[in-house]
C-alpha cells in the first residue's frame, strides 16, 4: 500500500481581503514549499481494503509557521470511514517550513490523501554497485522547480525533489529507467545508464490539473479599510471586455459606475473620476491609462494585485473625496529567467524577470502602440470622402528592482513612465476642418523603498519619490471662433514625495501606525491661448490671445495615525489624517478623523460599519492666478456605511453594504459680476457646489478554485449635484441606478481559458430638449432643455466572451486569445445627437460587436 | 463592394478608437447650409448698438429678419417682443414689449422697428437683473417668431439688442460685405456681387471667399473678464445658405486674422444639378452686428 503525497497550494481567501492596517505592500512571494518530512501512512479501512475499494481525499491543511499540521479540514471526501482515515493521517505529518520571501511563514494547502493499493512484486535484487543519479524537475512552460515530485527507478529506489526541483537518487549502476511524477502532473520516464555520479537530463512535467499555486497567509493580510476590494493575477488577466488590460477589470466590481465607450474612467460612487486617486505601490500617479481608451500604464505582468477601495477607507489616503485605486507591483522572479511578450492589433508588450544573484531580483516590461502606422491604411485618404481621425501614440515602461540586505533588509527601487501623444494620422471629409493637432502627455518616476525591522514589534518603511512630469498642446482649427487659432501650452510639473511609516504591533490586541505623505510639485507653465475674455461678446466669441508663463510650486504635507484595538469578536480601527496646502501666499489645512468597526457575529458572519472626513485640493489650473482662482478652498466629503459579509463556504462569500456621501465645496464655474464699486468680479470658480450619493452595493463571488471563479456585482445608487445656492438638485452625468455586473471564469483544462461577462445597466442621465431657437447673433440653434436627469439613456446591455487556449512545450508557452465585446452586437445608445436646428434626433452608440486577438508568448 | 469593405473596416476602427474624428461615426444629418424650408438666417440691427443720454432719450432700432422660405414662399407672419434676456430665449417674464404683427406674401424679409421711446420700463428691468448692471451696454432680447402654416412652424428666433450710454464707447455698426470672389482649382473665375446672378457650372467645384467692405472689421475698447480694458478687433464670421440644386461644402468659415485665405477660397460650392435658386452668405463681428448677401444662381 502507497499513501502517494500530493499538495497542491491552493489561493483561498486571498481574493476578497476586507478587514484592517498595514500599509498596502507587495503581496508576500512564496520562495519556498513545504516539504514533507514525516509521514505516517494511514490506516487503511479493513473493509475497503478487503473489497480492494480505493479512494481519494482531498483536504485542506494548514501548516504553522514551524512546519506543525494545525487545523485538517474535508474539502472533498470520498467516505467517512476514508475520511477519518486521512484526516487521522494527515494530522501526524510533519512538514519543512514553507516561506514567503524568504522567511519561514504558516500557509495553507491542499493536500489529496490517495489510498491505493499496491500490488506487491518481488523487486528485483538490488546488485551491490549503486551510483548516484541527480537531476532536476521543473514544469513545462515555465521552467519553474517542481518540488514534492516522486522519483523513483526500475528497483524501487524512491525519492522526492526539493523546493528547488533537485533530486539525488542512489541507483543500481546499469541501465536505468527513471519515472517523475507529481500531482496536477502527467508521469514523465527516462531511461539512463548509470555509471558512478551522473546527471540526468533535466525532466519537464506537463500540466494536467489547472491552477497556480498560490499562498494564503493567516494574519499578514493588509486590511485597513473596512471594504477593499483585491482581484489577483488570475482573476484580472482574464476578465473578457477588459481588452487584455487588467486594470480594466476593476470596473467589473460593485461601487463603479459604467465609463461610456471604451473609457477607463474610474466614475466610483457617483463622484467625477478626478475626486478618486490612483496610486502606485503607494504612490500617486498623474494617469492610470493611456489616452482615448488606451490599456493601462503598468505592464500587466508586473502586477501583483489591485485593491480597490470603493469608501471610508482609512488615513493611509488621502486628498480624495471618492475611492481610491493602488495598483501593487511584484518583485521579479526569484528562481530563473522567464518573460512574456505579446503582440496584438494595437500594440506589443515584452517583460522579462529574473534574479541577480542570490538576494536580487528584477523585473522589466515595456509596451509601444503602432496604431498610427497601421490606422491610415485602413481608412480612405479622400479629402471629401475621408474623415479626419485623431489616434493615440503611446509607451510605457517598468523595471523593478529588488534586493535583501545581509542584515534582513529589503531595498526596492521601481522605475517606471509613459507616454502620450495624440496626432492626426489622416485629414479629410467633407465638412472636416482644417485640424492640426499634437497633444503629449509624458511622465517618469523612480520610487525607492526601504524596509527595516527595529524589532520585533516595531518596523519602519520609507519610501521616496522623483517624478517628471510633461504636458503639451498645440492645436489650430479645434473649432470655431477661438478654437480655430493656433494655442499652445507646455507645464513641466517636478515632483517630489515621500511616504514614510512607523509600524508597532506589541500585540495582537493592539497596533499602531504613524506615517507621512508629502508631495511637493513644482509646475512651470508657459501658456499662449486664444480665448474669449471679453465680457458680453455676442454670438460669436471673440478671440483675444492670453500669454503668460509662470512657475507654481503647490507643497502638501500629510500624517497620519492608524490604531487598531481588538477586543474580542470587535475590531475598532480609528485614524486621523493631518494635511497642510501651501500654494503661492496661500495655505489650507484638513483634519480628516476617520473611523471603522467590524464585529465577528460568528465565524461566517462580519458586520462593519464606518464614517470618516476626506478632504481635496483644487487642481493646478484651479488655482492658476489668470485662468483659475488661487482663493479657492478645500472640497469635503463625508463618507458613512453600513455593511455585512457572509461567507457561505470556503469558495462562496457575499459582501452587502449601503453608503452615503455628503459632499461640500464643491468647485464650480461661476459667472462674472458687477461688484456696487462698478468693479468686475470674474472668480471664475468658487467653492459653490455640493453633491450627494447613496446606495446599494452587493458582490457575491465564487472565489478561484482549479477549475471555476466569478463574481455577481449589483449597485443601486443615486447620486446628485447642486451647483450653485438655488440652482436645483440635478443628477449626476453619469448616475446610474442599475449596475449589474456578472463574471465567469471557467477552466476546464490546462490548455484552455474560457470566461464571459454580462453587464445591464440603467441609461446615463439626459436632459429632454424643449425646443429650440435660432440664435441670430452666433448663426446657430440654441436647445432650451428641461432638468438633467428627466430622461435617460436606454438600458445598456452588453455580453463579452473570452477564450484562451495555451500551447506547452517544455521551455515556453504559446498563447492565443480572442476576445469578443458585445457578442450580440446590441445596440448601446451613449449620447443623443441632434441636427442643427434639434428637429431630428440620433444617437452614438457604444462599440459594436469587436473581436480581439493576440498571441503571447511566455518562457 | 469595395467601398463596402471599407466602411466596415472604418466602422470598426472608428469603434476601437474613440479617438477617431466624430465625422465618421455619427448619424448623417442634413447640414445647416442646405435651406428647404422655413428659415430665419439672419436678422440685422440698425444701429447695432443703440444710445440713450442723460435725459432718457433712447435710439431708435429698425430691424431687419431675413426669413427665407423655398418650400412655400407665399404667405408668412412675424411676431415679436422685446425683453430682457431669459435663458428660455422667450419673452416669459418681465416687462415686455410686443411689436405689432406683420405679415407678407413675397420676399424674403421682414422689417420692424424698437421706438427707444416706449421701453424704458424693459431697459430698466435689463439692467437691475443683468449680474453685470448694465456694464459694457444693457441688453435686451428681441424673440422673434415666425409662422408660414407648416406644421413644424412657427420658427423661433432672438437676438440680443444693445443699449450703451452716449458718449461711452464708439457705436458699433454692421459689417458690410461688397460681395465674392470665385476661383476654380486656385485660379480666378470672376465674382458675384448684389444683384447680380451667378452662373454656375455643373460639376465644378468653385472657391467661395467673401469680400468685406473697406473697415468691416472695427477696432475697439471694451472690458474683459478680469476687469481690464482691452483694444480689440472684431473677427468676422461667415454662414453660408444655398437653396436645393446648389450646395457648400462647409457650413462657417472664419475670416482668416491675417486676411489671406487659401487659394481655393473659404469654402467650395458646387451645383449638383441643373437648376435655379438662391444664395446667402451672412457675415457677423461678434458684437451684434451682422449683414448678408442675397446672390440668385443658375446652374447649366
Amino acid at each position: 500500500m502507497i499513501a502517494a503525497l500530493l499538495c497542491t497550494l491552493l489561493a483561498t481567501g486571498e481574493n476578497v481581503r476586507e478587514p484592517l492596517p498595514p500599509p498596502p505592500k507587495a503581496a508576500p512571494q512564496l520562495t519556498r514549499l513545504p516539504q514533507l518530512l514525516e509521514a505516517r501512512p494511514a490506516d487503511y479501512p479493513p473493509d475497503r481494503l478487503a473489497r480492494g475499494e480505493t479512494a481519494d481525499v482531498a483536504c485542506q491543511v494548514e501548516i504553522d509557521a514551524q512546519g506543525a499540521v494545525g487545523s485538517v479540514t474535508v474539502e472533498q471526501g470520498a467516505a467517512p470511514d476514508f475520511d477519518a482515515a486521512a484526516v487521522a493521517a494527515i494530522r501526524r505529518f510533519r512538514f519543512s517550513p514553507a516561506e514567503l520571501d524568504g522567511k519561514p511563514a504558516a500557509v495553507r494547502i491542499r493536500y489529496v490523501y490517495h489510498f491505493v493499493i499496491e500490488r506487491k512484486a518481488a523487486p528485483p535484487a538490488r546488485p551491490a554497485a549503486l551510483g548516484l543519479i541527480r537531476g532536476e524537475v521543473r514544469e513545462a512552460g515555465n521552467r519553474r522547480p517542481v518540488a514534492g515530485a516522486d522519483v523513483t527507478d526500475d528497483t524501487s529506489g524512491q525519492t522526492s525533489t526539493d523546493a528547488a526541483g533537485r533530486f539525488q537518487l542512489a541507483s543500481p549502476e546499469g541501465e536505468r529507467r527513471l519515472t517523475v511524477s507529481a500531482p496536477g502532473f502527467d508521469k514523465r520516464e527516462v531511461t539512463l545508464t548509470v555509471r558512478g555520479s551522473v546527471e540526468a537530463p533535466r525532466l519537464w512535467l506537463h500540466r494536467t490539473d489547472v491552477g497556480d499555486l498560490q499562498a494564503t497567509v493567516p494574519g499578514e493580510k493588509p486590511h485597513d479599510a473596512p471594504t477593499r476590494r483585491t482581484l489577483t493575477h488570475d482573476e484580472l488577466v482574464n476578465v473578457p471586455g477588459a481588452l487584455n488590460d487588467p486594470i480594466r477589470a476593476v470596473q467589473n466590481l460593485p461601487g463603479l459606475a459604467r465609463a461610456p465607450f471604451l473609457s477607463g474612467q474610474l466614475i466610483v460612487r457617483g463622484a467625477p473620476p478626478q475626486d478618486t486617486g490612483t496610486y502606485l505601490d503607494g504612490h500617486r500617479i498623474p494617469q492610470l491609462y493611456h489616452f482615448l481608451g488606451g490599456p493601462s500604464v503598468i505592464n500587466e505582468q508586473l502586477l501583483d494585485r489591485i485593491d480597490f477601495y470603493p469608501g471610508g477607507y482609512g488615513a493611509y489616503y488621502g486628498r480624495n473625496l471618492s475611492g481610491a485605486i493602488d495598483v501593487g507591483t511584484r518583485k521579479g522572479d526569484a528562481q530563473g529567467l522567464h518573460g512574456q511578450a505579446s503582440v496584438d492589433l494595437l500594440q506589443s508588450v515584452a517583460f522579462v524577470e529574473g534574479p541577480l544573484g542570490e538576494r536580487t531580483q528584477v523585473a522589466v516590461a515595456a509596451r509601444r502602440s503602432y496604431l498610427d502606422l497601421f490606422l491610415p491604411l485602413f481608412i480612405p485618404n479622400d479629402p471629401n470622402r475621408g474623415v479626419t481621425s485623431v489616434v493615440p501614440v503611446y509607451w510605457d515602461y517598468q523595471a523593478r528592482a529588488d534586493h535583501r540586505l545581509a542584515g534582513g533588509d529589503d531595498l526596492s527601487l521601481l522605475l517606471f513612465g509613459s507616454s502620450d501623444r495624440l496626432t492626426v494620422v489622416q485629414k479629410g471629409g467633407r465638412r472636416a476642418l482644417p485640424l492640426s493637432l499634437d497633444g503629449r502627455l509624458g511622465f517618469h518616476r523612480a520610487v525607492a523603498t526601504w524596509k527595516h525591522a527595529l524589532g520585533d514589534e516595531l518596523s519602519l518603511v520609507l519610501s521616496p519619490a522623483l517624478g517628471f512630469t510633461k504636458q503639451s498642446f498645440s492645436t489650430a482649427g479645434a473649432g470655431p471662433g477661438p478654437f480655430a487659432q493656433p494655442q499652445t501650452g507646455d507645464i513641466t510639473d517636478l515632483t517630489l514625495e515621500l511616504r514614510g511609516e512607523l509600524s508597532f504591533r506589541p500585540g495582537s490586541l493592539f497596533q499602531l501606525r504613524l506615517g507621512t505623505d508629502t508631495q511637493l510639485d513644482r509646475a512651470a507653465y508657459t501658456i499662449d491661448i486664444q480665448s474669449s475674455l471679453q465680457l458680453q461678446n455676442l454670438g460669436i466669441p471673440i478671440a483675444q490671445e492670453t500669454r503668460f508663463s509662470r512657475v507654481q510650486p503647490l507643497q502638501q504635507w500629510g500624517e497620519y495615525a492608524d490604531a487598531v484595538f481588538t477586543l474580542g469578536d470587535l475590531r475598532l480601527l480609528p485614524g486621523l489624517r493631518l494635511d497642510q496646502f501651501h500654494w503661492r501666499e496661500h495655505a489650507r489645512f484638513s483634519i480628516d478623523p476617520r473611523l471603522f468597526a467590524r464585529y465577528a457575529l460568528s465565524d461566517a458572519t462580519t458586520l462593519k460599519a464606518y464614517g470618516g472626513l476626506y478632504h481635496q485640493p483644487p487642481s493646478g489650473q484651479q488655482i492658476d492666478a489668470d485662468i483659475g482662482n488661487p482663493d479657492l478652498g478645500l472640497q469635503w466629503a463625508v463618507q458613512v456605511g453600513l455593511g455585512v459579509e457572509q461567507r457561505f463556504s470556503d469558495v462562496w462569500n457575499l459582501s452587502a453594504e449601503v453608503f452615503y456621501n455628503r459632499r461640500g465645496a464643491l468647485i464650480v464655474r461661476v459667472d462674472p459680476v458687477l461688484l456696487p464699486n462698478q468693479v468686475v468680479s470674474n472668480p471664475r470658480f468658487q467653492n459653490n457646489g455640493i453633491g450627494r450619493a447613496f446606495g446599494l452595493e452587493l458582490l457575491l463571488r465564487r472565489e478561484i478554485t482549479q477549475k471555476l471563479y466569478g463574481w455577481l456585482a449589483y449597485t443601486l445608487s443615486r447620486s446628485d449635484v447642486l451647483q450653485n445656492p438655488g440652482d436645483p438638485w440635478k443628477s449626476f452625468q453619469y448616475d446610474q441606478t442599475h449596475i449589474l455586473t456578472l463574471v465567469v471564469g471557467y477552466r476546464p483544462s490546462p490548455s484552455w481559458e474560457l470566461s464571459s461577462r454580462y453587464r445591464l445597466v440603467s441609461g446615463n442621465p439626459t436632459a429632454p430638449v424643449d425646443f429650440a431657437t435660432f440664435d441670430a447673433d452666433s448663426g446657430g440653434f440654441v436647445a432650451t432643455r428641461g432638468n438633467f436627469g428627466a430622461t435617460r439613456l436606454p438600458l445598456f446591455s452588453q455580453l463579452d466572451a473570452r477564450a484562451q487556449y495555451t500551447w506547452t512545450w517544455d521551455s515556453w508557452q504559446l498563447a492565443l486569445y480572442l476576445d469578443v465585446e458585445n457578442v450580440t452586437n446590441h445596440l448601446n445608445e451613449e449620447i443623443h445627437v441632434f441636427d442643427y436646428r434639434y428637429r431630428e434626433q440620433g444617437s452614438i452608440s457604444g462599440i459594436p460587436i469587436l473581436p480581439t486577438f493576440g498571441v503571447k508568448g511566455k518562457f | 463592394m469595395s467601398s463596402r469593405w471599407t466602411k466596415n473596416k472604418l466602422f470598426f476602427f472608428c469603434a476601437v478608437i474613440s479617438g477617431t474624428a466624430a465625422a465618421g461615426c455619427t448619424p448623417s444629418f442634413a447640414s445647416s447650409s442646405e435651406v428647404t424650408d422655413l428659415r430665419v438666417l439672419a436678422v440685422q440691427a440698425e444701429p447695432p448698438e443703440a444710445q440713450f443720454d442723460a435725459q432718457g432719450n433712447v435710439q431708435d432700432i429698425h430691424l431687419r429678419i431675413l426669413a427665407v422660405d423655398p418650400a412655400r414662399g407665399g404667405f408668412s407672419s412675424l411676431t415679436a417682443a422685446l425683453c430682457a434676456p431669459t435663458d428660455s430665449r422667450r419673452c416669459e417674464s418681465g416687462p415686455r414689449f410686443d411689436l405689432p404683427r406683420t405679415t407678407r406674401d413675397q420676399g424674403t424679409e421682414f422689417a420692424a422697428s424698437v421706438p427707444g421711446a416706449l421701453i424704458a420700463p424693459v431697459i430698466a428691468y435689463a439692467q437691475s437683473s443683468d449680474k453685470l448692471k448694465g456694464l459694457n451696454g444693457i441688453r435686451l432680447m428681441f424673440a422673434l417668431a415666425v409662422a408660414d402654416g407648416d406644421p413644424h412652424s412657427p420658427v423661433a428666433a432672438d437676438k440680443i439688442l444693445v443699449y450703451s450710454k452716449a458718449g461711452t464707447a464708439a457705436p458699433n455698426h454692421n459689417p458690410q460685405m461688397t460681395g465674392f470672389a470665385l476661383t476654380i482649382e486656385g485660379a480666378p473665375a470672376g465674382g458675384a456681387a448684389p444683384g447680380q446672378t451667378l452662373q454656375l457650372r455643373l460639376g465644378i467645384s468653385y472657391g467661395v471667399r467673401p469680400v468685406l467692405a473697406e473697415g468691416a472689421r472695427e477696432q475697439y475698447d471694451t472690458t474683459d473678464l478680469r476687469g481690464a480694458v482691452v483694444h480689440l478687433r472684431e473677427p468676422a464670421a461667415y454662414a453660408f445658405f444655398a437653396t436645393p440644386g446648389a450646395e457648400f461644402d462647409r457650413d462657417t468659415a472664419d475670416e482668416p486674422l491675417d486676411g489671406v485665405a487659401p487659394p481655393d477660397g473659404l469654402v467650395r460650392l458646387r451645383a449638383a444639378r441643373a437648376a435655379s435658386g438662391t444664395l446667402w452668405v451672412v457675415v457677423r463681428d461678434g458684437r451684434g452686428g451682422e449683414s448678408w448677401l442675397e446672390i440668385p444662381w443658375t446652374a447649366s
